[in-house]
């Protein structure tokens, strides 16, 4: 605990110019070396700190569309994706080509994506941003997989889920994916849940179209802080983030597609230590 | 320093006496000895963040552990097995200590689980131990908010009754206490006040509990259920 030391005048001796100037002098001295804890938990309100506060927004762009926010947009409506997962953390080869095994969500109005355009972003609070990190918050509701022939009809045993991760550009043309973001959901089939096919005979008398779509109904969640460490190279300009998603699975046919609806994306930036 | 005038006022042609000074003096060297409140500061004294030190509000840690999703879990590095027949089972390779002058701390665990149904229902049938339970330890305790899937290993438990007749007709699940698939995600979070000191963070995972129903007739895989990329963050929130 810092102390300001302050010798108590005492009864008996005289004070003088010299001795009242020797404490204002120890008093001065303590405030021109306050600490941490000299001050008061709550001691800073938002009338005290920049208009971003602690949360390290200035160049984030605010977002126009209703229902999203400056940190996070936010999906409600179906939309569908036929993109097949390749490779562990994306097929590109940074810094030249992206990923093209995966992309972004989006259901035609809104997308699950934060761009700065020009105005890039340095990671790190040794720079000029002051950005330790991002913290992000991913949420995406797999509806259910379609898959048209073969497996799904022979024995109800398609192998089919998402697979949903979050990617940086620094062109706005070629992203590349976070690998530690990556996550999977597998659907509900049989060999879905891990189990030998089932007999086809004991599937029931299922048309083409309820054989071909499995329902999952399940969110895919992600939480991680992207960090100066996380990218190839710690002082990079970032120009935007964003969520993407591709079909994940070993199952054979044509026309395999996942469905996606409510998803939401938020990325917070941070003013923090570590 | 809440306050704008001395205590004791100190007026000509009055003899200045010592308490008055001791006094005026304590206030000053008390109230900035650790109590000094928003009252003190000016309106946008910190117009820009740069003013203030990285840690000046919020202190982040975080640790994560990769897995390729594409290969076998037998051979795939750190790749981390769940037990059958234990309880909480921490993570490896994530857990976080840190030390902290108390206040409000943020937990967020995000996780790669893969928990297929138990092989034998369509066989033997009666032995499927459905899913896998996720929370947050802090200090070796559990925090109960944080608990994905039943909050009670010891009472929430996987009921199956399985048709005697006609052989392999199926199997009714009653009750599971936990999420389960070939492939699925876990995040969980906690908000707690934590006083100061040294403390330590983890994930952790549990199969649901076994019932009479689902042990008989199969010899468990504690290769089943395993845990694949996972990540731990704390986030301290400091003023």
């Amino acid at each position: 605990m810092p102390e300001i030391q302050y010798p108590y005048l005492e009864e008996g001796t005289t004070f003088d110019a010299s001795s009242l100037n020797t404490r204002l002098q120890t008093v001065t001295d303590g405030l021109n070396g306050l600490t941490e804890v000299s001050v008061q938990r709550g001691a800073f309100s938002d009338q005290h700190l920049s208009n971003q506060g602690l949360l390290a927004g200035e160049d984030f762009p605010a977002s126009g569309v209703a229902g999203t926010t400056r940190y996070s947009r936010n999906i409600s409506g179906n939309h569908s994706y036929t993109v097949k997962y390749t490779t562990w953390g994306g097929n590109g080869t940074y810094p030249l080509v992206g990923d093209t095994d995966r992309n972004l969500i989006t259901d035609g109005v809104v997308s699950l994506e934060i761009n700065f355009g020009a105005s890039t972003i340095q990671l790190g609070m040794g720079n000029t941003d002051k950005i330790a990190g991002l913290l992000v918050l991913l949420n995406v509701h797999l509806l259910r997989t379609s898959l048209v022939n073969e497996e799904q009809q022979t024995d109800f045993g398609a192998t089919q889920g998402a697979m949903t991760c979050i990617q940086y550009t620094t062109d706005n043309v070629n992203w590349f994916t976070l690998r530690k973001t990556e996550r999977f959901q597998w659907n509900r089939t049989v060999r879905g849940e891990g189990q030998v096919a089932i007999n086809p005979s004991q599937r029931g008398k299922m048309t083409s179209d309820d054989q071909d779509d499995v329902y999952c109904n399940q969110d895919i969640s992600t939480r991680t802080i992207i960090l100066p460490s996380d990218l190839p190279d710690p002082n990079l300009a970032i120009r935007g983030i964003r969520a993407a998603t591709a079909v994940f699975g070993a199952a054979t046919g044509s026309a395999q597609t996942i469905y996606l609806r409510e998803s939401n994306f938020t990325v917070i930036p941070l003013h923090a230590g570590s | 320093m809440s306050w704008k005038f001395p205590a004791r006022a100190i007026k000509n042609p009055e003899v200045v006496a010592m308490d008055d000074i001791n006094h005026n003096f304590r206030e000053v060297v008390e109230e900035a000895s650790g109590a000094l409140n928003e009252h003190n500061w000016k309106t946008n004294a910190f117009p820009e963040r740069g003013q203030l030190a990285d840690d000046a509000g919020i202190v982040i840690h975080n640790s994560v552990v990769e897995v390729n999703p594409t290969t076998d879990p037998d051979t795939t590095p750190n790749v981390q097995f769940v037990q059958y027949d234990r309880d909480w089972q921490p993570l490896n390779g994530i857990e976080i200590t840190f030390n902290t002058t108390g206040g409000i701390v943020w937990l967020i665990g995000s996780v790669q689980v893969s928990s297929p149904l138990s092989f034998s229902y369509f066989g033997n049938g009666g032995t499927g131990r459905f899913g896998l339970q996720c929370a947050l330890e802090f200090n070796g305790a559990i925090l109960a908010q944080s608990i994905i899937g039943g909050a009670d290993l010891s009472n929430d438990q996987i009921t199956v009754f399985r048709p005697p007749s006609p052989p392999r007709i199926g199997f009714q699940v009653i009750s599971t206490p936990a999420p389960s698939s070939l492939f699925l995600t876990f995040s969980t979070e906690a908000i707690i006040d934590v006083p100061p000191g040294k403390h330590t963070a983890r994930i952790v995972v549990a199969p649901p509990r076994a019932t009479s129903e689902t042990v008989k007739g199969a010899t468990l895989n504690n290769t089943d259920k395993w845990i694949g990329t996972r990540e731990l963050i704390v986030t301290q929130l400091l003023r």
